[in-house]
């Protein structure tokens, strides 16, 4: 089983990420890709919609998995892949090449949804250490530079008790670093078998250090 | 994103064998026997939605299309299904099909895939020979929740469903034509029905998909193998333009 968590540093700089990878330095095993994350907020633009109810939605993608889309909004969410699976396209569902769901959502939906906001990394890094995959990310939205995102995958074959102690241990890294205020929101539970539900879990731990 | 060229015809039962062996000699492909189910959802009338967006653009309410493949096990009970399946279905019912429980695994499965459409109005003018209509696709590949909650949430009601059943065949060239029967998917309390919409023939399709609206090449390439498929079948199956206000998913686009 893997887990993730995600962990967002609000007092920092954009040069935090080269400090970071000092320190990582030691730990090191190995670099890896490349990765970029974007997160966007829309609005509903109905006027009279439950006042209980929230009205935004999040659309999540992480180009380490797949640019798939991410759509949440309350205990809803769905995946929308970037290619077409064989039974739907055989069978004349589908034509074509599929659109991103915030593609659709701004587009043909943008008289119930509007984009409010878009919170995007580029060319993070990703780092391999003998205990966790971190990805290190700069955040950044229209106004500017908001902070700096990690997000730490286990090893497939590590229980949660030993991947809560990595994640202790990479904010206890960032502390020493003179960076206390972090957001964390990580797996908590053993998690259902779904293969998929992990990525629902990843993007609404996006949401919810980001949101 | 698609851009779909399109010709539409119907044919009567007696005719559906022969139209089969013509269409496969001229596919030179084996017909493909499918089926699908697909829900139309419609904005939810409670919603007070403007007509135009925050960029003060005009945008349409339109309808929004979920559409899923019926496997043919499911279709067929178990048994090994081929075109011929077709012949025997010219009731309301199709007795192999146990529409109510396949209605009920599917609304309870969170990993059944959803091809997730919004089709605009075919492109006007008097001189078309051919539909031209492009239609934005999504694949949902799984939920977290049910599918329904999340179209829900949207602010999408469901409008109507139905089911279509019928051979497809793959032209070499791309061009695809179908022939199916259309039945229409009433749930009401807890009781399923369907009702046979195309009664005694079938609905025809014949058409090709061009990725990229911008590509004139393939469009102008489609429009000639539609239109020479249509010279090719003429006085056996007359291939027409529809009526694009038939083709229209706007909401009040009759008032």
């Amino acid at each position: 089983m893997t887990y993730y968590g995600v962990l967002f540093v609000e007092k920092c700089t954009p040069s935090t990420i080269t400090q970071l990878q000092d320190v990582l330095s030691t730990d090191l095993i190995s670099m890896g890709d490349k990765w970029s994350f974007e997160l966007k907020t829309f609005r509903t633009s109905a006027k009279n919609t439950d006042p209980n109810d929230t009205k935004v939605m999040h659309t999540v993608q992480l180009s380490h998995k797949n640019n798939e889309t991410v759509t949440i909004k309350n205990q809803s969410a769905i995946i929308t892949p970037t290619y077409v699976t064989k039974a739907l396209y055989d069978n004349g569902c589908v034509f074509g090449t599929p659109e991103p769901f915030d593609y659709m959502l701004s587009n043909k939906l943008s008289n119930i949804w509007t984009q409010r906001q878009s919170i995007k990394g580029e060319f993070g890094v990703s780092y391999q250490t003998a205990d966790l995959s971190i990805r290190v990310n700069n955040a950044f939205s229209y106004s500017g530079f908001q902070g700096l995102i990690l997000e730490l995958e286990s090893k497939s074959s590590d229980n949660l008790e030993a991947f809560e102690k990595n994640v202790e241990r990479v904010r206890t890294m960032l502390s020493g670093m003179g960076l206390s205020d972090v957001r964390v929101s990580s797996d908590k539970s053993q998690g259902s078998k779904q293969e998929d539900s992990s990525l629902f879990d990843l993007a609404a731990h996006y949401l919810k250090v980001l949101g | 994103m698609v851009q779909q060229l399109a010709l539409f015809s119907a044919i009567e039962d007696e005719s559906y064998p022969l139209s089969v062996e013509t269409l496969t000699i001229l596919s030179s492909n084996r017909p493909r026997l499918f089926a699908n189910f697909n829900k139309i959802y419609k904005p939810n009338p409670s919603l007070q939605i403007e007509k135009v967006n925050a960029k003060n653009q005009l945008v349409e309410q339109t309808r929004v299309k979920l559409s899923t493949a019926v496997p043919l096990s499911k279709l067929g009970n178990g048994a090994e299904l081929n075109y011929h399946f077709m012949e025997k279905l010219s009731n309301d019912d199709i007795e192999s099909f146990n529409v109510k429980s396949y209605i009920q695994d599917i609304d309870s499965n969170n990993k059944t895939n959803w091809a997730f459409q919004i089709s605009d109005i075919p492109a006007a003018g008097n001189n078309r020979k051919l539909s031209s209509q492009t239609i934005h696709e999504s694949v949902i590949q799984s939920s977290s929740g049910s599918v329904s909650s999340f179209i829900d949430e949207l602010g999408y009601v469901n409008d109507f469903q139905y089911i279509n059943v019928g051979v497809k065949f793959q032209f070499l060239s791309g061009v695809v034509m179908e022939i199916y029967k259309v039945w229409q998917v009433v749930q009401k309390d807890q009781e399923v029905s369907m009702k046979l919409i195309t009664k005694d023939g079938f609905m025809i399709k014949a058409m090709y998909n061009v990725n990229k609206s911008t590509d004139i090449e393939s469009l102008n390439n489609g429009s000639q193998l539609l239109l020479k498929l249509k010279t090719d079948l003429r006085d056996y199956i007359e291939l027409d333009i529809p009526d694009r206000k038939c083709m229209d998913t706007r909401l009040n686009h009759l008032d």
